[in-house]
């Protein structure tokens, strides 16, 4: 005869929760003949099986809808503040194009530079949208942005499909042994006012900005995933054990060894910043991969390629995936950057005439403006700007005067 | 719990125009696996439970621009092995790569638990009642050893407790339920006669 306590204290045998659940079948036949044999306690045994069962369902069950409980009340809480915040930016907004009709105005008074027709010209630059030219391995073109939606291309055992909402998708249609094939390229290529998003064979979600080319191997090696990059991409890669992914851009080569992260290397600009906004990278100069630096999440790493020189520092994160996120975003920029900035999204050469101002600026502008709307920001920093006459199928030019 | 197949269709309605409802089934459809992925790797239960809202909160804010999400089940588990890792990152950024998370042999046969419950309506509602009066943390402790079929020993690391405090606090959580319904005995008898008084009678009326 078992005591009460004894029985209770069968909660704690794993074999008899085993036939409780009916999980194991040595465990209920064990059971089932102790039953048998030692019919005393059967009552209370099977009164405590009863209970643990009954209990299993009702905490899944409880602790389920308190958490779904929890979730609901977050997501009804941020509705009810986006609704705030979608009034106090049609306020700002409002505000915003005031002050725009009253600067214009102003402006218009004191000086009639920007004549009619530049605005009326630069109003027609669209900004950029999704366009790119996919490079096979064989050398041929294809414009992505004209083909159709759907449309599936067939490069050795590769289907590379473009989706409903413009990204290619890369699928290995069969596992082949590839080890014996050469290595063979894509290459991804946005042009000013471009910008492309793929998706690799493994999985990896790359986004490139305006003017930027992106190297792949139709095949990652047995060993690692290596692309390479010119101009900014922001990457989520896919994290496989014993294949690390490397990012190649400007002589410096990021060894990746979780997830989210983006590359500004375009040739133009000086430096080479890779942002980190999830898991962990490792950026080394690719000649000398010795002098590594780990990257944590909100940091970046700036690589001067000039002088092989790297510096890690906090950043805001938000501020290096804007792009992304359909906004140009500035801090303490100098005008420079910022029409550099321009000048790949709305395909114009802008040319300053002298020295400029080296005033920087922040702020946000939205991505999908036209150049003119994106132009009054020289307005605001008391820039002149004039349109070059130019040949009618090259981009618009553009000269500041100080 | 739903199949995958269904998921993917409740996933395709989501995505393609916001549905609540079929939002709320994959989360239904997650909640108990992810706590477990969650758990088994040692984290606690509360960061476990943060790290789900974090990721059905990002899911249902994003819902109109998921669409390019192929594989939804790696989508949801990836997701969640991130803002769990992300929460105390750099010591543990190796285990990221383990993605051969065993899957979820969601512990107690569930038609076991349909049969007993279904039989004992009485019992169940009497239990409901009285495990809503424990404590939060040894309800928690009740989920991860009854329902999810976590072993004592991971449910100590997990919580960071010692192994004789769970059993302790399960001990006696379960000694208290049973007390409180043995005291209830009559009522549950009287409510096991009404129940059979109403389903006599639903039988005549269906005759």
């Amino acid at each position: 005869m078992m005591s009460r306590e004894e029985i209770s204290k069968l909660i704690q045998d794993e074999l008899f929760l085993s036939y409780c659940f009916q999980k194991d079948a040595t465990a209920v036949s064990y059971w089932e003949e102790k039953l048998k044999t030692e019919p005393e306690n059967r009552a209370e045994i099977l009164e405590l099986k009863k209970l643990i069962v009954l209990m299993a369902f009702e905490t899944g069950q409880q602790s389920l809808d308190a958490q779904k409980d929890t979730l609901q009340k977050r997501i009804a809480k941020s509705a009810k503040i986006q609704k705030r915040s979608m009034k106090i930016w049609y306020w700002s907004a409002a505000a915003a194009v005031l002050l725009i009709i009253s600067g214009s105005l102003g402006y218009l008074a004191y000086q009639q530079n920007v004549t009619a027709d530049t605005k009326n010209r630069l109003s027609k630059v669209k900004p950029g949208g999704n366009s790119a030219i996919l490079r096979l391995a064989n050398g041929q073109e294809i414009a992505l942005n004209k083909l159709q939606n759907g449309t599936v291309l067939k490069q050795q055992n590769l289907s590379i499909t473009k989706a409903k909402d413009g990204t290619i998708l890369y699928k290995i249609d069969a596992e082949q042994n590839n080890e014996s094939e050469q290595q063979e390229f894509n290459t991804i290529i946005t042009p000013n006012g471009g910008t492309y998003k793929v998706n690799l064979p493994d999985g990896t979600n790359i986004w490139l900005n305006a003017k930027s080319e992106l190297k792949y191997p139709l095949h990652f090696g047995k060993t690692d995933r290596k692309v390479e990059l010119v101009g900014e991409a922001y990457f989520e890669v896919m994290t496989m054990k014993n294949k690390p992914f490397f990012v190649l851009s400007r002589q410096q080569t990021i060894e990746v060894l979780g997830t989210h992260f983006n590359v500004n290397a375009y040739a133009d600009e000086t430096l080479v910043k890779t942002a980190l906004l999830q898991g962990m990278v490792k950026v080394s100069a690719s000649n000398q991969p010795g002098t590594n630096k780990i990257l944590h999440p909100g940091q970046m790493a700036v690589w001067n390629p000039h002088h092989a020189a790297f510096s890690v520092q906090e950043t805001d994160t938000e501020l290096a995936v804007a792009w992304k996120n359909g906004l140009f975003q500035f801090k303490d920029a100098d005008l420079t950057t910022i029409l550099r900035c321009f000048s790949r999204w709305y395909n114009i050469d802008i040319v300053a005439n002298g020295k400029i101002s080296d005033r920087t600026f922040s702020g946000k502008l939205y991505r999908n403006v036209n150049a003119y709307q994106a132009l009054q920001v020289l307005k605001l920093l008391g820039l002149d700007y004039s349109l070059e006459k130019t040949q009618p199928q090259q981009p618009l030019k553009i000269i500041i005067k100080p | 719990m739903i199949q995958r197949q269904n998921m993917n269709e409740d996933w395709a309605t989501f995505v393609s125009d916001g549905n609540e409802q079929s939002f709320y089934k994959i989360y239904t459809h997650y909640c108990h696996y992810l706590n477990f992925i969650g758990l088994k790797r040692s984290f606690p239960g509360d960061k476990v439970k943060d790290a789900i809202s974090d990721v059905f909160f990002y899911i249902w804010e994003q819902r109109t621009k998921l669409d390019h999400i192929n594989t939804p089940h790696n989508y949801i588990v990836t997701s969640f092995l991130r803002a769990l890792y992300k929460t105390n990152r750099a010591d543990n950024h190796e285990s990221l790569d383990e993605f051969d998370v065993a899957e979820f042999g969601l512990s107690p046969s569930l038609e076991e638990l349909h049969i007993e419950q279904q039989k004992n309506a009485g019992l169940q509602a009497l239990l409901k009642k009285y495990m809503t009066q424990l404590a939060p943390k040894q309800r928690d402790l009740l989920y991860q050893k009854f329902y999810l079929d976590l072993s004592y020993q991971e449910i100590a690391q997990a919580n960071n407790i010692s192994i004789n405090t769970v059993y302790n606090t399960t001990y006696k959580a379960v000694e208290k339920l049973k007390r409180q319904i043995g005291k209830d005995e009559i009522l549950l008898i009287s409510l096991a006669v009404l129940l059979g008084l109403l389903l006599f009678f639903s039988k005549l009326h269906g005759s």
